[in-house]
């Protein structure tokens, strides 16, 4: 009923917080080869990015240990050429143990040992030879993975639990997206995280300190994909107001308007639908035709108006320039977004041999995309899936490639006008309204989460904890968290096959 | 059955895990550091090397195949711009690839005729069936495959790049094969080699460390960055012990590259011999006619000094979901402007569209060209490459994949005939024709593919 857990690399922005856990303010962005967890937690590594993660440990070490402020901040000691070097051992240990997420055995102590010592005679300096350590620490496969094996359940002998110290790392991926703090690891040392009551209560204590804010936008982050916003291009000739700032800018509202929602506004995942708190800068409030006076690049909170075009995350910029072509709208891409990734529905791929022609209108005869689209609607092998996607697209045209919103299209007015799953609605806003309703909405938000938590999609035997996690978390994204943290899913795993095969 | 064979990979992993396992910081490696060798010291046989051109989005079948077969065959409209080369081109017109129709038609198309087989899902992904993001490919794509035959010790197994970037939008910056056949670039499922996407990028991959640097003993520097490998390695060995199947496979792909990696560290440049010479650092042009071209000229420059031999250039992803300014300053359609792809579903084979079509085959021909500029013993590059150029899929309109667009170029050593022929070769698979690609250089397989992409026939025309 369950399945087996392993190894899962670390994300992108994973790697980023646990090399600032480690270093302070040392910043290392766009390492490592998965930004998804799923993938991350299934995926393999390649020789591209093997370099990337080479390149980047040896730039790191080289900073911090060619600043000898830096170096003994970090260290603690002065570490000598000598025979077993008490610095040189402490400072591994401890490093090690953050590196890791857990105490280096004494076979790793010593191989680390060796290597700071062999380089330092190499090179001749005992400063480099622990730069040398470190960079091999960081390409481990103990520090690029979490290792989340576990260890037979005396209970339930045909499962395993995850060890506390495997919890603690678990824990804090899922809740903070970056690795265990010292109050956690050593809670995990003092086997404090397989029991029912001190589980919970670390959970509570993660989601309630900062890094869980940091945490939960991070899983939406991963399941609104936002990061593909900070290289996002659209055409300059046809969409002029993008600009390279706009992207990021556009992620950064989205994610602050997200987490406003949870621990601000109540935390009911259905508010994200109709909310019209948000956050602009100068630049988006001339997006979104607000008054931009007073404003800087900074994002500063307001209050959408009552009678305006939008509300809820649906319509803000980022999803509808993420889910657009480069010049144009796509009423496909944003139907099928809502469907997947909201709803966890599944649309066919269109069958082999379907030619997609629509009709050309004369230079003079300008329609709109929906018109354009009608056959999509029309004809019966098209409408089986595009029936289920497109109507949810119209609803948004009046938002341009980029979110701009836009009254017309080529001079005609916009037909927003459908219905999802036979609930009617008139335009974007109402929309969001169905959706915030749709009984599909809990579920997929406690499914893609408890997938982002496994690194796994659920099977059939799993849904049983799901629905126990859909009916105790209520509309709280928190609580959801909370409660799948405390799941059979999340704390046991299937034995995985073939351990100790040669 | 897929015959068994053992990669250079395993190769690799058996004598550096040999050499060094025990020897952290101890002289490394007589043997590594003379691995270079001279092997294209005057007299040796020059090394032969494989390439992959791809571009998105097919071709017009109805102007593609030349009137005539055999060597007199002339450019028909689709391949007017490989005219200049055209003696290095053979062409296997009327082949058809066989997809399931399972998934999207791009992503089906790129993993078809790139590495032979099916689009897999992780079971893992049971939920997400219809995401680009999580199909992968069932295996190495057939430019990893020529580099495990090719690669001997050069200094990068394979170079990856990609001219236009990965497309955003549905997928995001996903890594799937739909968007970058860079994916299909690697070992196994979900292990994928990301692009260099600029010249600038590739330089400094390729050439950061410069050509001609005589040798001057083992560098310290160098040597602790391999032992800190060592290091990683060790680990890895340890954990590896207490993996299940599938975790462990992941876990030794991962440590082949370290290991690469660390060949890589300790091997000293290569000899300049013949054409050899540094490039000089592009600048990056806004032109994506002008970047294939920096492109091609450092990755000839790249064969010319023996730093690889295998390449994958990627012009445009599966689908061509860009525009191409280098024709049109915007596709507009409906008085909107929009992507090649969309274009070309909506209008279908008009102008604009023969135009670009035929400008992805004259891409292919600059490419070529840059082989062919440089000298080697009294001939060029191209007597000793073969180079597929080749689409997901024949004709974007309807996503069709009859009279598959594909060619293959170069003498490969006098492998392929030359000057190249034109071969009819109606319904057959279109796999044959990467088959007969590894054939030509030598690859020892019996068979290539999967599924009903399976194929033990080279096409026999094409080779000597």
């Amino acid at each position: 009923m369950l399945q087996p857990a392993g190894l899962r690399l670390l994300t992108v922005s994973q790697y980023a917080n646990t090399i600032r856990a480690l270093f302070g303010d040392a910043a290392l962005g766009g390492v490592g080869q998965w930004r998804s967890s799923l993938a991350a937690a299934q995926g393999g590594v390649a020789l591209t990015a093997v370099e990337e993660y080479e390149n980047a440990s040896r730039a790191l070490a080289t900073v911090v240990f060619a600043d000898d402020a830096r170096r003994r901040a970090l260290v603690g000691c002065t570490p000598a050429l000598v025979a077993a070097d008490p610095c040189t051992t402490t400072f591994l240990r401890e490093f090690g143990r953050r590196a890791f997420r857990r105490a280096l055995s004494a076979e790793e102590l010593e191989r680390y040992s060796s290597l700071a010592q062999e380089s330092a005679r190499s090179l001749a300096s005992e400063w480099r030879g622990l730069e040398i350590a470190v960079t091999a620490l960081l390409q481990s496969p103990n520090f690029l993975y979490r290792v989340e094996l576990g260890e037979t359940d005396p209970d339930v002998p045909e499962r395993v639990r995850l060890t506390s110290v495997e919890m603690a790392t678990r824990l804090a991926y899922f809740l903070w997206n970056g690795p265990p703090d010292e109050l956690l690891l050593s809670a995990a040392e003092r086997d404090e995280l397989q029991k029912d009551d001190t589980l919970r209560a670390q959970v509570r204590r993660m989601l309630e300190d900062p890094r869980g804010r940091a945490g939960i936008v991070a899983y939406f982050a991963d399941m609104l994909n936002v990061d593909s916003l900070l290289v996002l291009q659209k055409d300059p000739t046809w969409v002029p107001s993008f600009t390279p700032t706009l992207g990021p800018a556009l992620r950064e509202q989205l994610l602050r308007t997200v987490e406003n929602v949870v621990f601000d506004g109540g935390g009911d995942f259905r508010n994200l639908f109709d909310t019209r708190q948000t956050f602009v800068n100068a630049e988006l409030a001339r997006l979104y035709d607000l008054d931009p006076s007073g404003l800087s690049d900074a994002l500063t909170p307001v209050t959408l108006p009552a009678e305006g075009p939008r509300a809820g995350i649906l319509s803000l910029g980022a999803l509808m320039a993420l889910q657009s072509g480069p010049s144009d709208t796509s009423p496909t891409l944003r139907g099928k977004f809502v469907r997947n990734i909201l709803l966890c529905q599944q649309i066919p791929p269109p069958p082999p041999g379907v030619a997609a022609r629509l009709p050309e209108p004369a230079p003079s005869e300008l329609v709109t995309t929906r018109t354009l689209m009608s056959r999509h609607q029309t004809e019966p092998r098209c409408k089986s899936c595009h029936g289920f996607m497109d109507p949810i697209g119209f609803a948004l045209e009046t938002f341009d490639p980029i979110g701009k919103y836009r009254p017309t299209q080529n001079g005609l007015a916009i037909d927003t006008s459908g219905e999802l799953d036979g609930v009617a609605f008139a335009d974007a806003r109402a929309l969001g309204r169905v959706l915030r309703e749709h009984p599909a909405l809990g579920d997929c938000f406690s499914r893609s989460t408890y997938r982002y938590a496994t690194g796994h999609v659920e099977r059939r035997g799993e849904e049983a904890i799901l629905s126990q996690v859909v009916q105790a978390s209520g509309h709280s994204i928190a609580r959801s968290f909370e409660e799948i943290a405390l799941s059979v899913g999340f704390r046991f795993a299937a034995p995985a096959e073939g351990i100790g095969a040669p | 059955m897929t015959p068994f064979r053992l990669s250079r990979r395993a190769l690799l992993r058996g004598t550096v895990r040999s050499s060094l396992g025990v020897a952290l910081g101890l002289p490394l490696l007589d043997a590594m550091l003379n691995s270079h060798g001279t092997a294209l010291a005057a007299g040796d046989p020059l090394p032969l090397r494989f390439g992959v051109f791809f571009w998105g989005n097919g071709s017009d079948p109805a102007r593609w195949a030349p009137a005539a077969t055999g060597a007199d065959w002339q450019p028909s409209e689709m391949l007017q711009g490989i005219a200049a080369v055209k003696d290095y081109v053979n062409i296997v017109s009327g082949t058809r690839l066989a997809v399931r129709g399972a998934h999207n038609p791009h992503v089906e198309g790129a993993v078809a005729i790139l590495a032979g087989g099916n689009p897999v899902l992780h079971p893992s992904f049971s939920g997400q069936s219809n995401d680009w993001d999580y199909l992968t490919v069932p295996g190495p794509s057939v430019d990893q495959i020529a580099a495990d035959h090719l690669a001997g010790p050069t200094r990068f197994r394979s170079i990856v790049a990609s001219a236009t970037p990965v497309h955003t939008g549905a997928a995001g910056t996903s890594s799937a094969p739909g968007t970058a056949i860079s994916y299909t670039s690697h070992s196994a499922p979900f292990v994928f080699n990301s692009p260099k996407t600029t010249p600038s990028e590739l330089f400094g991959y390729l050439f950061g460390t410069p050509v001609g640097t005589p040798p001057s003993g083992p560098d310290p520097e160098m040597l602790v960055r391999a032992d800190a490998l060592g290091a990683v390695l060790a680990d890895a060995n340890v954990l590896r012990r207490r993996l299940g199947t599938n975790d462990r496979q992941r876990l030794e792909q991962h440590m082949d590259s370290v290991r690469e990696l660390q060949a890589r560290i300790l091997a000293m440049p290569p000899p300049v011999v013949g054409a050899c010479a540094q490039p000089t650092m592009p600048t990056d042009p806004a032109s994506l006619r002008l970047k294939v071209k920096l492109f091609a000229d450092l990755i000839a420059m790249g064969f010319a000094c023996d730093l690889t031999r295998v390449f994958s250039l990627q012009f445009s992803s599966p689908a061509s979901h860009v525009a191409y300014p280098d024709l049109f300053p915007s596709y507009v359609y409906n008085g909107t402007a929009t992507s090649f792809h969309e274009y070309e579903h909506n209008a279908g084979i008009d102008e604009t569209v023969r135009t670009t079509l035929k400008y992805f085959v004259e891409i292919f021909g600059s490419v070529l060209e840059s082989f062919r500029a440089l000298p080697e013993r009294g001939g060029n590059l191209l007597d000793r490459s073969c180079i597929l150029g080749t689409s997901e899929l024949s004709f974007g309109p309807s996503h069709g994949f009859d009279d598959f667009p594909i060619l293959l170029a170069g003498k490969a050593g006098g492998a392929l005939k030359y000057p190249g022929v034109h071969v009819t070769a109606p319904g057959e698979n279109a796999a044959r024709v990467p088959f007969t690609a590894l054939k030509a250089i030598g690859a020892p397989l019996a068979s290539w593919g999967r599924d009903q992409l399976l194929t033990s026939a080279p096409v026999a025309e094409l080779l000597t």
